[in-house]
Parts: C-alpha cells; sequence; structure tokens
C-alpha cells in the first residue's frame, strides 16, 4: 500500500518534467530554433557540469537549466515588460485559480449532493422532473451565456456582486458558480443514480428485515454506502474542474493563470507561456495525486485492489 | 422487404412517436439549413460597413437589427452560425474518427496495444482544453482558426474511453469466438460484428459530441481565440454585444439565442434517439 | 482391419496460464489448465471427452480448434501443424474443423438475421454468390429439421434448442470432417438435448463428420461416443473405448465418475464408492498424482511421483500407478 503511494509519489517530477519538456520543444520550434529569452540564473554548479560536457547553449542544457532552476530555485525568469520575475507574477494567480477550482468542486458536492438524494427519493414526482430538465437545459447553455444571465441579474439589476476583477470574497460568487455548473450536473446525477442502486440492493430490505429501528439508520446506511462512487467522481473530474476555471476567469477578468496564458500567448511571449503551463500542469498532476489519495482512503474496493498486487491502473 | 429494415423502420416509429422529438428535429435541421444557405438568404453584403446606421433596432427591413458598424446583423448571425457549424463538424469527425478507431484498436486487441494507447490518451485527458488550444495555436499560428483541430484532439479521449469499453463487453461473446472458428479474420470480425452491433450507440455518441464542440466552438469565439475580425462566430458576436448589453440587448441575445437552440434541439434529439434505442433493444 | 486415419492429433498439449500473487513472491503461480494431454482423433470416430467444471475440458476443446495456443505441444489437423502457416493458411484450413458452442443465445450475433449468420461461412471463404448462399441456408435449416421461416428471424425469437440447431446448421455449412462439441446440450433443457442429440447423430452417420464430444454429464457421452476420455485437472486419466471403458475401468476417478451416475437397475447401485477429501486447487498442483488426495487407493508412491501413461489393454490407456492392481470388489 504505502509502497504504491510512494511510487505515485516518485513519478511526479519526472512526470512534470516530460510536461515541460514538450511544451519546451514546442515553444523552440515555432521561434525557430532562436533561443527565446528565459534570462536564468547563470553560475552555479550547473555551469560547471555543461563545461565539462561540453553542452553550453544546446537546446537540452537550456531546458535542464530551466527545470534546474524553476524546481530548486522557484525561479521562471523575468519578463521585460513589468521588470517582475515570472514567479512574482505567477504564484498570486496560481492562487486565486486554484481557489476557485477548490471553491467550485466543494460548491459542486454541496449543492449535488443533496440535490441528488431529492432526486432519488422521489422519483418521478416534480422534483426528480425538474431535475431532469434543468440537467438539459444547462448543458444546453454554454458558460458565458450563464455568465452574462448571472451578470445581468446580480451585478447589473441587483448591484449586488462585482462584475469583474477581485475585490474582496464575494467576487468569488458568480465564478464559482459558472465554473461548477458542470460539476453541479454531474453530481446531482451520480448521487442519483447511486442513492437508487443502493436502495434498490437487496441488503438494504435484509437489513429492514432484521429490524433496524430508525429511519436514521437507514438513511446513514444508505449515504455512507453511496458516498464512494459520488466522491470518486468528483475526484476524477477535479482536473476538468481546473481546466474550466482557467476558461471562466477570463469571462470575469479575473487576473489568474487562464488570462495570463492567452495573454501571453497572444503577445507571443514564449518565457510566460512556458512559464504558466508549467505551473498548470504541476497544479494538475498535484490535483490529480490528490484525488487518487482520496479514492484510496474511500474506496476499499481499490485498496484490495491494489494489495493483492494488481497493475495500479484501473 | 427485410425485417432488417423493420428494425430500423421500428426505431424511426419510436422516435417520432414523441412530438418534442419531432420538434428538435426540425428545428435542428431549420438552424442547419439556414446557415448552409445564408449566402442566399442574407439581402445584401453582410459585411458592408454602414457608419451612420450602427445599432439600428430590428426592422421588417433588417429581421435582426445592425450591428456596431452598422452590418445586417441577420447576415453576421447567419455567417456566424455557418463559421461555427463548420468548426464543429470538422471537429467531431476528426475526434469522432480517431477516437473510434483508436477505441476499436484498444478494446478489441487489448494487452499492450490498450496499454499504451490509453496511457497516451489519459495524458491527453488531463491537458486542460484551454491549454490545448494555445499549445495548438502556437504550433500551427494564430488567428487561422486553427483551433479547430485543438478541439477534435480534445474530443478523443471521451470516444476512446465509450467506444473501448462497449467492445470490450462484445469481444468476450461466444459469437465472436464462433466467427473466429468459421474462419473469419480479425478486421472482418471487427467490421461484420463489432461496429455492426455497435452502431447506434455510437450515433448517439456523435450527437452528443457535436453538441459539446458547438459549445466549445462558440467558448472560443468568445474568447476570441483563433479569429481575427471580421470573422465572427456566435460566440464572438456574444462578446461584441457584452459590453453593450443593456443598451441593445439583441446584439448577445440573438446568437445566444441561436446556440443554445442549435445545441439544446440536439441535445433532445440525442435524448429521443436514447429512448426510441431502448425500447427496441 | 485397418485402421482409419487420424485426423485430428494433439501432441504433449499444455495451457498454463500464469497467475499474479502478491508483492513478494519472486515467482507467479502456475495455472495448468491443460497438462500435457495427447488425444487421436480417427475418421468416423467420435471421441467424448468428460470431466468435471473445471477440468480443462473447454480449453482443451479450444485448443484443437486452433482457436487458443498452447503454451507447449502442438495440435495437428489433417497432418498441419499451425504454427507454420501463415493466417490466411491457418483461416482456408479451419473449414475442416467447426466448433458448436455451449450457449446457444450467445454464439450466434443478436444484431443479425439468422440467415445472414448461416450466410456468412460461405461469404467469408467466397465459395457462392449472395443467391446461391441464401438457398444452402435454406437447405442447411431443412437438414437440421428446421423450417424456413426461421431464416429472417433474430435469435432473441427463438428457443435455445432451436438457436442450438442453428448452430449445428452453420457449423456444417463448410462441410467440415471435425465437429468439435464443447457441452452442446448443457444449456438445454432434456427434451432439446435429446432432440440435438439424435439430430448429430444422424448428421454424423449421413454426413461422416468426425466428433470431438464434450461435456460433464456421462451419459450424453456414453451415447455419442465411440471412444471416450476422461479429464481431470487437466490431465486425461483414461482413455478407452466406451463399452470397455464402462466394464472396465482401470483409474478411480473413472470408477467414481460412472458410479455417481443415477443407474435405474439397483442391483448396479451396490457399486459406489465415495470420494475423500477436497478437489485441490488448480494453480500449483501438488506433487504427484492429481487425485491422490481424494484417492481411496491412493498409496505413499502416489503422492510422490506423477504417474505415467500407462496401455493397459489394446486401446485402453490409464494415468494411474496402481493400474491393474487394485481390486474393485473391495
Amino acid at each position: 500500500m504505502t509502497k504504491y503511494i510512494l511510487k505515485r509519489v516518485l513519478l511526479i517530477i519526472p512526470s512534470l518534467l516530460l510536461v515541460v519538456l514538450v511544451i519546451y520543444s514546442l515553444l523552440t520550434f515555432v521561434s525557430f530554433g532562436k533561443p527565446f529569452s528565459l534570462s536564468l540564473y547563470r553560475g552555479d554548479f550547473l555551469d560547471k557540469i555543461f563545461e565539462f560536457f561540453h553542452v553550453q547553449g544546446g537546446f537540452f542544457s537550456r531546458y535542464v537549466r530551466y527545470c534546474w532552476n524553476v524546481i530548486v530555485r522557484l525561479d521562471f525568469g523575468s519578463s521585460a515588460q513589468t521588470g517582475m520575475t515570472i514567479t512574482e507574477e505567477l504564484m498570486p494567480r496560481l492562487g486565486r485559480t486554484m481557489l476557485l477550482t477548490v471553491l467550485s468542486l466543494i460548491t459542486a458536492a454541496v449543492l449535488g449532493i443533496p440535490l441528488g438524494i431529492g432526486a432519488a427519493m422521489n422519483r418521478n414526482n416534480w422534483q426528480d422532473n425538474l431535475a431532469s430538465v434543468s440537467t438539459l437545459l444547462l448543458s444546453s447553455v454554454p458558460s458565458y451565456v450563464l455568465t452574462i444571465i448571472l451578470v445581468l441579474i446580480f451585478a447589473l439589476y441587483l448591484g449586488v456582486l462585482p462584475v469583474s476583477g477581485i475585490e474582496n470574497w464575494t467576487s468569488y460568487i458568480m465564478p464559482v458558480i459558472v465554473t461548477s455548473m458542470g460539476s453541479i450536473a454531474e453530481t446531482t446525477q451520480i448521487t442519483r443514480s447511486a442513492i437508487s442502486s443502493v436502495m434498490n440492493r437487496q441488503y438494504i430490505s435484509a437489513s429492514k428485515g432484521m429490524g433496524i429501528p430508525s429511519r436514521q439508520l437507514t438513511y446513514m446506511h444508505i449515504l455512507r454506502n453511496s458516498l464512494t462512487p459520488i466522491i470518486s467522481t468528483l475526484a476524477r473530474n477535479a482536473a476538468a474542474v481546473l481546466g474550466s476555471s482557467l476558461i471562466v476567469e477570463n469571462f470575469f477578468t479575473i487576473p489568474a493563470l487562464g488570462s495570463y496564458l492567452i495573454k501571453a500567448v497572444n503577445d507571443r511571449n514564449f518565457t510566460r507561456v512556458l512559464g504558466c503551463s508549467f505551473v498548470i500542469a504541476a497544479a494538475l498532476i498535484l490535483i490529480n495525486f490528490a484525488a487518487d489519495l482520496v479514492n484510496i482512503l474511500i474506496d476499499p474496493k481499490l485498496r484490495a485492489s491494489i494489495s493483492s498486487g494488481k497493475a495500479g491502473e484501473v | 422487404m427485410t425485417p432488417k429494415r423493420n428494425k430500423l423502420a421500428n426505431i424511426v416509429r419510436a422516435y417520432f412517436s414523441r412530438p418534442l422529438n419531432t420538434i428538435a428535429l426540425l428545428c435542428f435541421i431549420l438552424v442547419v439549413l439556414l446557415c448552409v444557405f445564408a449566402p442566399l438568404i442574407v439581402p445584401e453584403n453582410y459585411n458592408t460597413i454602414h457608419v451612420n446606421r450602427i445599432f439600428e433596432k430590428p426592422s421588417w427591413q433588417h429581421i435582426f437589427g445592425r450591428d456596431r458598424l452598422g452590418r445586417d446583423y441577420l447576415g453576421r448571425v447567419l455567417f456566424g452560425g455557418r463559421l461555427t457549424l463548420k468548426v464543429a463538424s470538422f471537429a467531431t469527425v476528426i475526434g469522432f474518427l480517431l477516437g473510434t478507431a483508436a477505441g476499436i484498436l484498444c478494446g478489441y486487441f487489448g494487452n499492450t496495444l490498450d496499454t499504451v494507447v490509453m496511457r497516451f490518451i489519459e495524458t491527453l485527458e488531463a491537458v486542460p482544453f484551454l491549454l490545448l488550444v494555445l499549445v495548438f495555436e502556437i504550433m500551427l499560428g494564430l488567428g487561422t482558426g486553427n483551433y479547430r483541430y485543438a478541439l477534435g484532439v480534445a474530443m478523443i479521449p471521451r470516444l476512446t474511453h465509450f467506444v473501448r469499453a462497449e467492445v470490450m463487453k462484445l469481444r468476450s461473446q461466444e459469437y465472436i469466438e464462433a466467427s473466429r472458428s468459421i474462419g473469419c479474420s480479425e478486421m472482418q470480425i471487427i467490421f461484420r460484428h463489432i461496429l455492426n452491433n455497435i452502431f447506434p450507440i455510437l450515433i448517439l455518441q456523435l450527437l452528443r459530441c457535436f453538441a459539446e464542440a458547438v459549445l466549445t466552438c462558440t467558448i472560443c469565439g468568445y474568447l476570441q481565440i483563433g479569429f481575427t475580425p471580421p470573422m465572427a462566430d456566435w460566440g464572438t458576436l456574444v462578446a461584441d454585444g457584452y459590453h453593450v448589453l443593456r443598451v441593445y440587448p439583441w446584439i448577445s441575445l440573438l446568437p445566444s439565442g441561436s446556440v443554445i437552440l442549435t445545441v439544446l434541439s440536439l441535445n433532445l434529439i440525442g435524448n429521443g434517439l436514447h429512448d426510441a434505442l431502448g425500447q427496441k433493444q | 482391419m485397418a485402421e482409419a486415419q487420424i485426423i485430428l492429433e494433439a501432441r504433449n498439449l499444455s495451457k498454463r496460464y500464469p497467475v499474479k500473487k502478491t508483492g513478494l513472491l519472486k515467482r507467479p503461480s502456475v495455472l495448468k489448465a491443460v497438462d500435457d494431454v495427447s488425444l487421436c482423433l480417427r475418421e468416423g470416430e467420435v471421441l467424448g471427452i468428460v470431466g468435471e467444471s473445471g477440468c480443462g475440458k473447454s480449453t482443451l476443446a479450444r485448443m484443437l480448434a486452433w482457436l487458443i495456443r498452447p503454451t507447449s505441444g502442438s495440435v495437428l489437423l489433417l497432418g498441419e501443424d499451425p504454427s507454420g502457416l501463415s493466417d490466411k493458411e491457418i483461416r482456408k484450413l479451419r473449414r475442416n474443423i467447426q466448433v458448436i458452442f455451449q450457449n446457444p443465445h450467445a454464439s450466434l450475433d443478436p444484431g443479425r438475421l439468422i440467415r445472414e449468420s448461416l450466410a456468412e461461412p460461405l461469404q467469408i471463404h467466397r465459395i457462392c454468390s449472395q443467391e446461391e448462399a441464401w438457398q444452402k441456408s435454406r437447405d442447411l435449416l431443412h437438414m437440421v429439421g428446421m423450417d424456413e421461416d426461421a431464416m429472417d428471424k433474430y435469435p432473441e425469437e427463438l428457443s435455445g434448442g432451436q438457436l442450438q440447431r442453428i448452430c449445428i446448421a452453420r457449423a456444417l455449412a463448410l462441410e467440415p470432417k471435425i465437429l468439435i462439441c464443447d457441452e452442446c446440450v448443457s444449456a438445454l433443457d432434456v427434451s432439446n438435448q435429446a432432440q440435438v442429440l439424435n439430430l448429430l447423430m444422424d448428421l454424423r452417420k449421413k454426413l461422416n463428420v468426425s466428433m470431438v464430444f464434450i461435456s460433464h454429464d456421462l451419459r450424453v457421452v456414453r451415447f455419442m461416443s465411440t471412444r471416450i476420455a476422461v479429464m481431470y485437472l487437466g490431465r486425461i486419466v483414461e482413455e478407452a473405448g466406451t463399452e470397455e471403458l464402462y466394464l472396465n475401468a482401470e483409474h478411480p476417478y473413472t470408477r467414481a465418475l460412472l458410479s455417481s451416475v443415477p443407474a435405474a437397475n439397483p442391483a448396479l447401485r451396490e457399486m459406489r464408492f465415495r470420494l475423500t477429501g477436497d478437489i485441490p486447487s488448480p494453480v500449483d498442483l501438488p506433487p504427484g498424482c492429481s487425485f491422490a488426495s481424494r484417492c481411496p487407493y491412493a498409496k505413499e508412491e502416489c503422492r510422490q511421483w506423477v504417474p505415467e501413461r500407462l496401455t493397459i489393454r489394446e486401446g485402453h490407456d490409464t494415468l494411474c500407478l496402481r493400474a491393474g492392481e487394485i481390486n474393485w470388489k473391495e
């Protein structure tokens, strides 16, 4: 068990380096081999190694130096435009993106699960139908339209929430709603089907037959057993929510990784593009890792299949 | 008349038995026809700028009014739809073909091929869509609508997972083995038996993928990725109207409505087809 | 009397599957589904293979039909070894050996009409035109005693017995020399069983097809076969002509099988004996004779040495160290 987790931890750095290598190669390819400025610190022992192997200034040595600088010294270089180091630019933006992602996941759970329970408990009456209809509608509406509607209602007519930028905690409300929409719909559906299937299973009837007294026990029983697929689905979708938030950030002009990336690409500022992609990739890998940990924690079947030596992939 | 045609007829009959399905299909066909025949419908050269007549409200002459630069908005919307549908279809076809092929190969042959390809697909899946689009943008040049390839590639993982799961269900059936013992080659088995049996649900997935492609395409348009003016799709048009939302709401509303109408009708068609197939099988 | 030609031969056939175990053990365990099996089928014979579930019969059947590759050993069809042939040549040779599977509902493509399934073998091998294929399908249906209107039905509309007969028809489309029946009546109810078995007997006589008939049901195997091979945990423990086996079985397992058949005649019931002990797991078989753990006649040598195949009488082989010694009357 611990061996498996350890193996996954050790895989993080190589995966990250691989992703960076791919993007770095792409960028170099596009800039026709002209080295775009990475403005990185020199003069440490890497120089001596490169001298030893006679690989000064080549494609690969610049890649290695870049990775080294990033991982060891958290130095992504600096941008000529603002004079700040890219690290300084990226870190607060990373914070906002992660905040948005995490809040959206929590919202999806907090809103989706009760809705799903309601839909499962009351089959074929107005709650169930409402759920189906709203799922259909929501999946037909693009996120920017949703944004516009919310902005119209809450910002322009009611004047309650800010439209763009990050002023205080209220600025996060609408972006979180829009980002979590898809996850809410999916969580509701998964919850609904998980609870229905658990309710129909025979061992529930068996427990009823045994005379378990209170309704509370039955509900706890049902909930506990159906929680596993729900949470594992959420965990698996965490990466998609991150992707979603990158897009929604642009609608609300939130200064975070998404808008940063788009602007960097449009400006052809490859240093920024590389740094931003690095950070996004790192965030993704970490999110997936955390999601896997969560899955292992809550899913006994997964634990069993790992312990019995099956390959760690599903 | 062979009974095989009966099976198809049954599905069609089941589909049209619900009026909602019929309406959805008609709506979608209407949208497609309007966009396809846009050059014939639009009265004047829609790109003509009339600076003195900007933001005119909808009137009988210009059903959708005029936009920021005085252009006929109906033309803008219809041609925007053309662009959206073109890009979405292109991406869907690419994603669908590649995804289905990968899914069949992985699901049917399994073993090393399966492991290797699925690793690759999982890596692809993990890349956020925005990053993927921008990477393609960088590779293929900015502003030339090259994000259609990114869109197609982004659709591959979902299709591969789906097709692979279905194929794996089928490949352990005894009639596959029976065909093998008769002397079918693997390719023949794939075409005669596997494809034949997954065809209906494959079409269903195609519809859903196309709906999502339309949505995603408009998002790219909204964010002005891969578009240079005056080229515009529905998303770009919505973005154009965002700032004048209170005063001239139709600039954003009309293209938004078109997107919603298209995608909603597609989803309804998909649901109807799903039910019609369920009844038969 | 000249011996008929050997048309299907299995030489030292083995199929081993590795079974993964938890981390620290170095060697994966091995599941020996089929262990060093040698058989031959002569022209005009029906070779019955009988044994409990899990003894490897189906794996053996599939290896004989060239559907699974053996881990070691070879299967010679009409003298040809598939390992030396190209895929195309193998497919051509497949016309000579056809399989009928256990589950008739799963053996036919549910999305295709019966006529299409029947015509498939003819189309694959490009034997005749479409029209001729339909005609031939009709003839095949008649041959198995079914009515023409089944042609335009889907498998889901027909019963198990009917479907199995259609599978037989399809198998015969290519006029094979050998038919392998893998538990082909086990999924049917008794009356359908009788119909299908009688049909197979008729066809065998009419078309001079040789068969390998596999089942766990001794009565069925006895009815169909001219020779019987008894299988236990992947090994053939006894092989003899049908009547010879019934009268003079020499392996304790065969005796146990025979005595477990409900006998209508009470006088025959005295011969029952019970097996003791548990059936060992086919993974990591214990040394020695695989039957030793349950054999009431087992001795020390039995648990240490794997028995070799002995020919007790002409045409009667057995795999028992104590062959010939045991006095069955005790």
